[in-house]
């Protein structure tokens, strides 16, 4: 039996562990609207197909390595698929067409792998089940600490791409005036896919460590963890890449702590109240002054 | 002939902004493009770069045909536009400014080398590199941006309004800059609605009326042209049947900037 200081310290460290799931879908988010003002409703699409596609081919006996490979190509090429056929398509369009057509895609992507796989919540072999590790007396689990340290490693390499190389300055300024960036020979069309096959690894791996972590999956296991995400986002500053996984852990450490303390009645009440509080206190967000595409706002 | 403009039709929805335009410019030139707001100079560079296709027409540079080309592809090509409002991206360094110019460039290995040159032309830059671009005057942007132009190693540089909302002394040092350049080499399309100092370091010019050429000549020749003044204020067809309004006089000094609301 644990002490009293150990249990929320414990509960704390599940909570960074949730969160860094969020805050993957978070920096998804934030990327597609803080760099294309498009608020890309095909991302719990994504994640779902992360998740499922982690069952599937674990069922299938494939090995870990190539598991976690295959569901990040798929998640990458789903999203790309969408930057194609839809996008790229409605550019110059009303903010609310790509929006509309990316909700299509995730109707699209939920009822494909209802028709194939049904809509029952199916239980994940995960080979992590009961690997952890234990530190200071805190039970920390495999995939929970690979998804959290993968998280921070990739929003780091994100931001090393955004501010150090060139592809990185297209996407700012894009993300500061897509109408100059076009006019200054910014390689629009080269530069936008980049932002979807992020956008679409960062969902799926969310989605892939979700399915190892909490061993459940079904068609629309996306839908609830995306709205998290969102408002991880909004919670960091829209267009804040760390504010994005700050907000994402914050959310989790609310939910898990609400539920060791309240119940999990109190869950929304807790996450959403958090966003209340935090939008009422700070309205641009934890990092807002910092995020991508503010000038346009 | 380094860019050559023939029979250029431009539509914006339905709005024929270009009617069958000819331009034309040499190597080594300034060529001065004028004309009220509206007239299509905006248009036309628009169209050069590739940002609006044209509906029919031909725009060859260095004897290419560009149709098909990408707006990438006509910068990487040598064609570089400074635009109106200059358009700084104020959430970049004014180094990363200055490197976004260089975007198309295959030579990576000559941008730092460029990037020194034009720190060392424009010293208020220098100083202030790993600044955000916000913190520069006016002045300094109009500079930044045409340092971003340089930056992309332009055959043709062309710019929009460049005398835009700037003070008296700086639209000098703009123009200065603009002969310094063209003596070093680089050909100039300019485009203006500051009729008299455009036309002072130009070769030739073109004055635009509701999407066409109206005239064209040497400074000297459009400087004593009564169309010029008529297109310039953009009432040749009112003129022509009312007769000028008291208030104008063909006094080429009367010729003054004049926003059109």
């Amino acid at each position: 039996m644990k002490s009293e200081p150990m249990l929320l310290a414990q509960q704390f460290v599940n909570g960074l562990m949730l969160g860094s799931i969020y805050a993957l879908v978070a920096v998804a988010f934030t990327l597609t609207i803080g760099v294309l003002n498009f608020l890309n409703f095909s991302i719990p699409g994504i994640f779902m197909l992360g998740g499922m596609f982690t069952w599937i081919f674990l069922k299938s006996g494939l090995p870990l390595g190539l598991v976690v490979l295959l569901a990040l190509v798929i998640g990458a090429a789903a999203s790309l698929l969408v930057e194609r056929s839809s996008y790229r398509q409605m550019m110059g369009s009303d903010h609310f067409i790509p929006l509309v057509s990316s909700m299509g895609f995730l109707i699209l992507y939920e009822n494909l792998v209802l028709i194939f796989w049904g809509s029952d919540i199916q239980v994940v072999n995960s080979p992590f089940r009961d690997v952890s590790v234990t530190v200071f007396g805190l039970i920390i689990s495999i995939p929970q600490l690979a998804g959290l340290a993968l998280a921070v490693t990739m929003a780091y390499v994100l931001t090393r791409i955004l501010y150090g190389t060139s592809t990185g300055r297209g996407l700012r300024a894009i993300a500061e005036n897509p109408d100059s960036a076009i006019m200054l020979g910014v390689h629009v069309f080269r530069i936008v896919p980049v932002v979807f096959l992020f956008s679409g690894l960062f969902t799926a791996l969310a989605g892939v460590i979700f399915a190892l972590n909490y061993t459940q999956v079904h068609p629309f296991m996306g839908e609830e963890v995306a709205l998290k995400g969102i408002s991880a986002m909004v919670i960091g500053g829209m267009g804040s890449v760390w504010g994005a996984i700050v907000g994402g852990l914050l959310i989790g450490v609310a939910e898990i702590l609400s539920i060791s303390s309240f119940g999990s009645d109190f869950v929304d009440i807790a996450v959403y109240g958090l966003l209340l509080v935090i939008l009422v206190i700070r309205p641009e967000g934890l990092f807002g002054g910092s995020a991508l595409g503010r000038e346009r706002l | 002939m380094l860019l050559e403009v023939t029979d250029l039709d431009v539509f914006y929805g339905r709005t024929h902004a270009l009617k069958g335009l000819n331009l034309h410019v040499e190597r080594g030139e300034i060529v001065a493009v004028l004309g009220a707001n509206g007239a299509g100079k905006s248009s036309l560079l628009s169209a050069i770069l590739g940002v609006v296709p044209p509906r029919s027409g031909e725009i060859r540079f260095d004897g290419v045909d560009l149709s098909g080309r990408t707006t990438p592809m006509r910068y990487h090509g040598g064609l570089v536009l400074v635009p109106e409002g200059r358009r700084i991206f104020t959430s970049l360094t004014v180094a990363e400014n200055l490197l976004l110019g260089a975007h198309n460039r295959t030579d990576k290995s000559e941008i730092p080398t460029e990037l020194d040159r034009i720190c060392a032309r424009f010293s208020n830059l220098a100083e202030r590199r790993d600044m955000p671009a916000s913190v520069l005057s006016g002045g300094e942007q109009q500079m930044l941006a045409i340092g971003r132009a340089l930056m992309a190693g332009p055959d043709l540089l062309m710019l929009d309004e460049p005398s835009l909302g700037l003070s008296p002394l700086l639209v000098k040092q703009v123009f200065r800059l603009m002969q310094d350049l063209n003596r070093e080499g680089l050909t100039i399309l300019l485009v203006e609605q500051n009729t008299r100092l455009a036309l002072k370091i130009a070769d030739r010019g073109y004055v635009l009326e509701r999407g066409a050429v109206a005239t064209q000549g040497t400074p000297g020749e459009l400087l004593s042209d009564t169309a010029l003044h008529e297109a310039y204020l953009g009432q040749s067809q009112n003129a022509g049947r009312s007769g000028r309004g008291p208030a104008r006089s063909n006094n080429e000094s009367r010729i003054e900037p004049r926003e059109r609301t």
